[in-house]
């Protein structure tokens, strides 16, 4: 991830060399962009706590009818306030990770596709390594499995109790 | 934010499949969430703090209500980069 656009392998100077093991995706769906004050707000404070780093971010809008408009984060108001924020825009998602991430969201709504640098676990990924280690993967679990899941623990302790 | 690329086309990408997204849940509870007026009243502190111009407003509001002029909607899958 620490490479350019290119695929060199080395290190573009001035760019961010991120851990290559902390580098994660998040969709963050909205009603609209204007609902993205907020969120771009509370972006900014994780940039500067140092808790997480943005490699890229765009934003998207779904109409009614599914189909999508693309907004850079440059051309979106409500983004203003991570115009000063340390990151980069541009350099990872393509157009066709933009059009995968887009059919999945429900129409009429927006969501922001960001990119990030998991600055909050760099302990962790240091700490596997210095065991010989390395985080190998991840993936966030959706709501509906861990409802289906509590459900089913709820179940279980229904026959124990009985 | 420094902008690395003009062009998103020619990047290899980053993402493996589909993203699993909550689905029939609505993103955000509106009831719940910032009243228009106030995000319009934090709008126009962006314009207010420089950061926004009145033009920019403007467009900023087509986009984020109804997707004003200008704005070329893409197909989902991104079959418009297939066509002609």
């Amino acid at each position: 991830m620490a490479e350019g656009a290119e695929g060199s392998d080395l290190p573009v100077p001035g760019r961010f060399s991120p851990d290559p093991d902390l580098v994660e995706y998040v969709v963050i769906g909205l009603p609209d962009l204007s609902s993205s004050l907020r969120v771009a707000q509370a972006l900014k404070r994780l940039v500067e706590t140092s808790r997480i780093r943005i490699l890229d971010l765009v934003a998207v809008v779904s109409d009614a009818r599914g189909r999508y408009t693309v907004a850079e984060p440059e051309l979106v108001a409500s983004l203003s306030e991570l115009r000063t924020v340390d990151g980069e825009v541009g350099g990872l998602l393509s157009d066709d990770d933009i059009a995968l991430a887009c059919r999945a969201l429900r129409s009429g709504s927006a969501a922001l596709i960001l990119v990030a640098e998991d600055l909050w676990a760099q302990e962790l990924a240091d700490a596997a390594r210095s065991g010989g280690g390395q985080i190998v993967g991840g993936e966030r679990i959706p709501r509906m499995r861990l409802e289906q899941a509590e459900r089913a623990r709820g179940r279980g302790h229904d026959k124990t109790d009985g | 934010m420094k902008r690395v690329s003009g062009s998103r086309g020619d990047h290899v990408g980053v993402l493996r499949a589909r993203p699993v997204l909550d689905q029939g849940n609505e993103p955000v509870d509106r009831s719940a969430g910032p009243r228009r007026v106030d995000e319009l009243r934090l709008l126009l502190q962006l314009v207010d703090r420089g950061l926004l111009s009145e033009e920019e407003l403007d467009t900023q509001l087509a986009l984020m209500f109804a997707l004003g002029p200008g704005h070329q909607p893409k197909t989902s899958g991104g079959l418009n980069r297939l066509g002609p």
